[in-house]
């Protein structure tokens, strides 16, 4: 193994024969001396004692100055390391002989000076890191990353200033960059790019306003979800704004605004909002689903029926379970069961776990289709307590719900303290997944359970 | 890289470092020596055994397993199935029987290929093992909580720095679960951090379990270790996530409940929010049950630059309007003058916690959860425990690492370990 | 008001029929007074002195680890006669070894010693493992003279004196040849390397690269004590880093 070559070298390795004899004033002589043999050796571990020293130790600018000035004449690898050991000093005093590897021949050594810019640099940086994302990987995550840790005020402004005039792909990361400096103040200048001609800037500054933006960024942001082509990108602007209008500081404020715009829409733009509508959900939303579900415009009733069944809550349960009842064709019941099972059991604090479970019970009867079943069984799980266990629990018995029962199970006996707390009725539950499932992930998952071992998700 | 281990391994060729037996054992070339477009050659592997392969343990075996970087030689455990289970999912990765399978961790840690451990025993024998490891040249993947006694601390970060050795502290959650309050706060965006409060679990429990037959699969001696000597209970030993009464981690012998458990966690998710990982706390007020019964106790750990952290407090003595808060019963107060951003450390390499880890065996810089910022974040907890324990406030000097002004306390900053375990 | 121990007698005969496996919330009361009579002396001594006679030959082994557990928290000087003879009774030892560790004050020390000297083996071990802990100065000779006992004594007696880091337990450490190549070597030089951290703590630059120095010296050129080289080295960089805090 290559690891033995160094041994034979190591016996006559200058770095650390005999000790040095100097007295008090020699002392950090002797010490930058040694640093230097150190930084020269051939073995890591030799190596390593100086970087230590060069990141945590020898305080002062002298320092700094004397191990910066060494990085240009090594070999590739070792400027890496010692670049690594210089950022994490954290003294800018290394900066300009930095800089110059950063823009050297080298792209792994470059990446290495990009990343030691952004932990020692400031907006005078900026310039330089932009630049360097219009490169490739790993220069230009190196770029990125570092734009983002650079300290100060000043930086944040550079990184802004830069967005005007960079080409799209640059800008897009921008803005991510500004995202994720949390660069608030930045906000009312990222507004206009929710609507820009490139797509990926669109995206990227949706992203930005989700992250840091408040009520007053409502109105650009529906612009945004407007502008937004149809698929993905549509979805991801409308995560944004449902994020505003339901996470963010001051989310009542930006869903009225919501409200007060979709109010006055055009009916074509209505119909694009009338997603993000249902998502954000809460009293006024409904007001205007109402209003819409009562329309004798058959188009205008289908958009109120597509709003409700993306609530993000369960307070539309009764309303879901009064019209399923009512529903003129097989689609739109199967529409509206769908919503039923998806709301049962959120996280939201609005159900406790006894009446999620009673309201996946009642959706329950109310299923023709052992595919709707099914769906109920298997999002149960979502609810961890015994009563769920019990109420899956038959279903294994049944050939057409028993895969979804199995899943149910054992999703229920991931957690283990309600498997602890009803460890028999587990252990026959589980052994009946072993001998009934099709799929060997939750066969393996069983057996650890009933071991009493956990299991890492994938 | 590659000329990574190689002096400790001519060193340590015919030595064995702990108090207990010194064992040679055989030297075992692995196989897929050359490696392919995905996996390095064996070479530029890192070379790794794990100790404690049962519940967390197989969980970290599993994701250095799965690393093209690593090569996972050898397998540590007193009990036969997990022991026989760890072999078997190596065995079956690399299809062959090369791995090596050991009841006692000296041998394992005498083997001079082995670069690297991942431990995941009882809390009771970290920190003989993480020394020894480090003694014996070994970087060290530490399951959290690190330590279960506060003298432990400092002698497993001296060991670690004096041989250069890698040692992280095991709790992935301090980086990956908290990143809604710890990006606000390093951001400086609720100003200058005042205080905070924080839900944390209770302390462990005396185990007065009765005896029960010692089955053939496990050294029960090895499993106690430095702990006192008890009689064998599938409930005293088993290795479960709870803490109450079913389980290692329910009893002081072995664990700190889950106060240091999830405490690890919780707290360490929190001081690192703060920036107070770098710190250890200045003292503990204890906050006894109020007089009218209404209010439980409660204590605070206060740091050198005045932060204070109640744990448990009552929750009409929290602000009504936290600067920010997290769903594990962390909320954090600032002064709202909003300060200057600080980049927020992350992990380096790739793969989470275990990718920080290996990438820094290859470049031996410090990982995320460096063994001195582990011991920190126990030594917080620790304190608090002692507190709660004397139902008293103390005060800490971290130079000297005892509790000022109270000799008592000061008894409980280590426990006397079964012979022959020393460090 | 003073606390009454009288309440403790039915615990107190409970804990002297305890075995294993036996209710134990019958002593909780026990636990209790501990922590109530922290500012109550009188108390405290009467609980301590009622703890200590149950460690004779009459009591089960479970009932003195109970025993022990509460006096490693509350015991004095007046618990060590009662624990010194359980030093070397080998099931009972490790426990009077909890409980005595911590105790401040000469008499424990001289327990531990008195111990170590006529015990073997694993026991002995145990006392070194206490007597580091304590940093007992007084058993320098006595641990120094056990470096030459060779296997696992040896190497607990190495760290204990690495422990302990007084100049007669470096002396000590010092005249043993730090490459020998066994595991005793490798403890003493383990135990140097831990007394010259300990001398730089203190500021005793000189003193602790001086240590440094004299196993650099030793290991330099020899492949097999490269980890002694590189430790060392270690160590001098440190001493040499003036700018430490």
């Amino acid at each position: 193994m290559r690891r033995f070559v160094f041994c034979f070298a190591l016996g006559g390795c200058a770095t650390l024969g005999l000790a040095g004899v100097g007295g008090a004033a020699d002392t950090a002589a002797e010490a930058l001396a040694r640093l230097d043999q150190l930084v020269d050796a051939n073995d890591v571990q030799e190596r390593a004692i100086a970087y230590e020293q060069i990141r945590r130790g020898m305080k002062g600018e002298a320092t700094t100055a004397r191990f910066a000035a060494r990085l240009s004449a090594l070999p590739a690898d070792r400027q890496i390391e010692l670049l690594r050991a210089l950022a994490d000093r954290g003294d800018a005093a290394a900066l300009p002989a930095i800089a110059k590897l950063a823009e050297g021949g080298n792209p792994a050594v470059r990446s290495a000076a990009l990343h030691a810019i952004g932990g020692l640099g400031s907006g005078e940086s900026v310039g330089l890191l932009v630049k360097a994302l219009a490169a490739t990987d790993p220069e230009k995550a190196a770029a990125r990353r570092a734009l983002v840790i650079l300290r100060g005020d000043e930086a944040t402004r550079q990184v802004v200033a830069a967005l005007a005039g960079a080409a799209p792909p640059v800008r897009a990361q921008l803005l991510d960059v500004v995202a994720d400096r949390r660069a608030r103040a930045a906000v009312p200048d990222l507004v206009g790019y929710a609507v820009d001609a490139d797509s990926g800037v669109r995206t990227a500054a949706m992203r930005a306003l989700a992250k840091l933006g408040g009520p007053e960024q409502v109105p650009a942001m529906v612009k945004g979800v407007l502008a937004a082509a149809a698929g993905q990108e549509r979805t991801d602007a409308e995560r944004a704004l449902v994020t505003i209008c339901t996470q963010n500081a001051g989310h009542e404020q930006a869903t009225e605004s919501f409200l007060t715009i979709f109010k006055t829409a055009s009916d074509a733009d209505r119909e694009v909002l009338l997603s993000p509508l249902g998502r954000i959900g809460g009293p006024g939303a409904m007001a205007v689903v109402d209003a819409l579900l009562a329309d004798t415009d058959p188009a205008k009733r289908e958009f109120g029926l597509v709003a409700l069944t993306r609530w993000p809550d369960a307070t539309v349960a009764p309303k879901l379970l009064g019209m399923v009842a009512k529903a003129p064709d097989a689609a739109t019941r199967d529409r509206l069961l769908g919503a039923l099972i998806r709301i049962a059991p959120l996280p939201d604090n609005k159900l406790n776990d006894k009446q999620k479970l009673e309201l996946l019970e009642q959706t329950m009867k109310l299923c023709e289709k052992d595919a709707d079943r099914g769906k109920v069984i298997e999002r149960a799980n979502a609810i961890r307590t015994v009563e769920t266990f019990r109420f899956v629990l038959p279903y294994l018995d049944e050939p057409s719900l028993a895969e979804p029962a199995c899943k149910s199970v054992v999703e229920l006996a991931h957690h283990q303290k309600l498997r602890d707390a009803h460890k028999d009725d587990f252990t026959k539950a589980l052994d009946k997944v072993i001998a009934t499932t099709k799929n060997p992930e939750l066969v393996e998952r069983a057996n650890r359970y009933k071991e009493g071992k956990t299991w890492a998700r994938k | 890289m590659t000329d990574r281990s190689v002096s400790r391994r001519r060193f340590l060729a015919s030595t064995s470092l702990t108090a207990g037996s010194a064992v040679a054992a055989p030297y075992v070339i692995t196989s897929k020596a050359l490696g392919d477009a995905t996996t390095p050659p064996a070479s530029d592997r890192i070379v790794m055994g794990g100790i404690g392969i049962g519940n967390m343990g197989s969980g970290d075996q599993g994701a250095f397993l799965g690393r093209p970087d690593v090569q996972y030689v050898a397998v540590c455990d007193v009990r036969k199935k997990w022991r026989d289970g760890g072999k078997d999912r190596v065995d079956a990765k690399y299809g062959n029987k090369d791995c090596a399978a050991f009841v006692d961790f000296r041998e394992l840690l005498a083997r001079d290929d082995i670069d690297a451990v991942h431990i995941a025993t009882p809390d009771q024998w970290h920190s003989v093992m993480t020394i020894a490891a480090c003694l014996a040249g070994k970087d060290v993947y530490l399951q959290k909580p690190e330590t279960l006694t506060l003298r432990e601390g400092p002698l497993m970060i001296a060991a670690a720095r004096r041989y250069g050795r890698v040692v992280s502290g095991g709790s992935q959650r301090v980086l990956e679960d908290y990143r809604t309050i710890v990006e606000p706060c390093w951001a400086g965006e609720i100003g200058t951090i005042r205080s905070a409060d924080l839900s944390i679990g209770p302390p462990p429990m005396a185990c007065y379990l009765p005896g029960q037959p010692t089955p053939p699969d496990i050294d029960w001696d090895l499993w106690l270790g430095p702990a006192a000597w008890e009689p064998y209970n599938a409930g005293r030993c088993d290795g479960n996530f709870g803490t109450g009464g079913n389980s290692w981690r329910s009893y002081i012998d072995y664990s700190g409940g889950s106060m240091t458990d999830w405490g690890a966690h919780n707290f360490g998710g929190l001081i690192f929010a703060t920036n107070l990982r770098g710190q250890q706390p200045a003292k503990v007020e204890y906050h006894p049950r109020s007089a009218d019964g209404k209010d439980g106790a409660y204590a605070t750990i206060v740091y050198p630059t005045g932060v204070e952290i109640h744990c448990n407090r009552p929750q009409h003595l929290k602000p009504q309007k936290p600067s920010i808060t997290h769903e594990r019963g962390i909320q954090i107060m600032g002064d709202g003058v909003a300060t200057a951003a600080t980049p927020v450390p992350v992990y380096k390499g790739q793969g989470g916690i275990y990718g920080d880890f290996i990438e820094c065996v290859k470049t031996r810089e410090r990982p995320f959860r460096d063994i001195e910022l582990a011991v920190n974040t126990m030594t917080g907890i620790h304190m608090l425990a002692i507190a709660q324990r004397l139902e008293r406030s103390l005060a800490w000097d971290r130079a000297t690492q005892a509790f000022t002004g109270d000799e008592e306390a000061n008894h409980l900053l280590d426990r006397a370990r079964r012979e022959p375990w020393i460090i | 008001m003073p606390f009454d121990t009288a309440t403790l007698d039915a615990p107190f005969a409970s804990l002297k029929a305890y075995d294993w496996g036996a209710d134990a919330s019958a002593f909780k009361p026990i636990d209790e007074a501990i922590v109530a009579t922290q500012s109550d002396a009188a108390a405290r001594s009467d609980i301590e002195r009622r703890l200590i006679a149950l460690l004779g030959p009459d009591t089960s082994r479970a009932c003195k680890e109970y025993v022990c557990r509460k006096l490693a928290l509350i015991g004095t000087a007046a618990a060590v006669p009662a624990l010194a003879p359980l030093l070397v009774d080998g099931d009972n030892s490790h426990m009077a070894r909890f409980a005595l560790e911590p105790i401040p004050g000469p008499e424990a020390g001289s327990a531990l010693r008195t111990a170590l000297g006529a015990v073997g083996g694993k026991l002995a071990i145990g006392m070194l493992s206490s007597l580091a802990t304590r940093r007992d100065a007084a058993a320098v000779p006595m641990i120094a003279g056990l470096l030459s006992a060779g296997g696992t004594t040896a190497v607990a007696a190495a760290t204990a004196l690495g422990a302990i880091q007084t100049p007669e337990a470096i002396a000590a450490l010092a005249k043993a040849d730090p490459l020998a190549g066994d595991a005793v070597a490798r403890a003493i030089v383990d135990a140097r390397l831990a007394c010259a951290e300990g001398l730089l703590r203190q500021g005793k630059r000189a003193e602790a690269r001086a240590l440094y120095d004299q196993l650099a010296t030793a290991a330099a050129g020899k492949p097999a004590a490269r980890v002694i080289e590189l430790a060392a080295t270690r160590g001098i960089v440190a001493c040499l880093d003036t700018t430490a805090s």
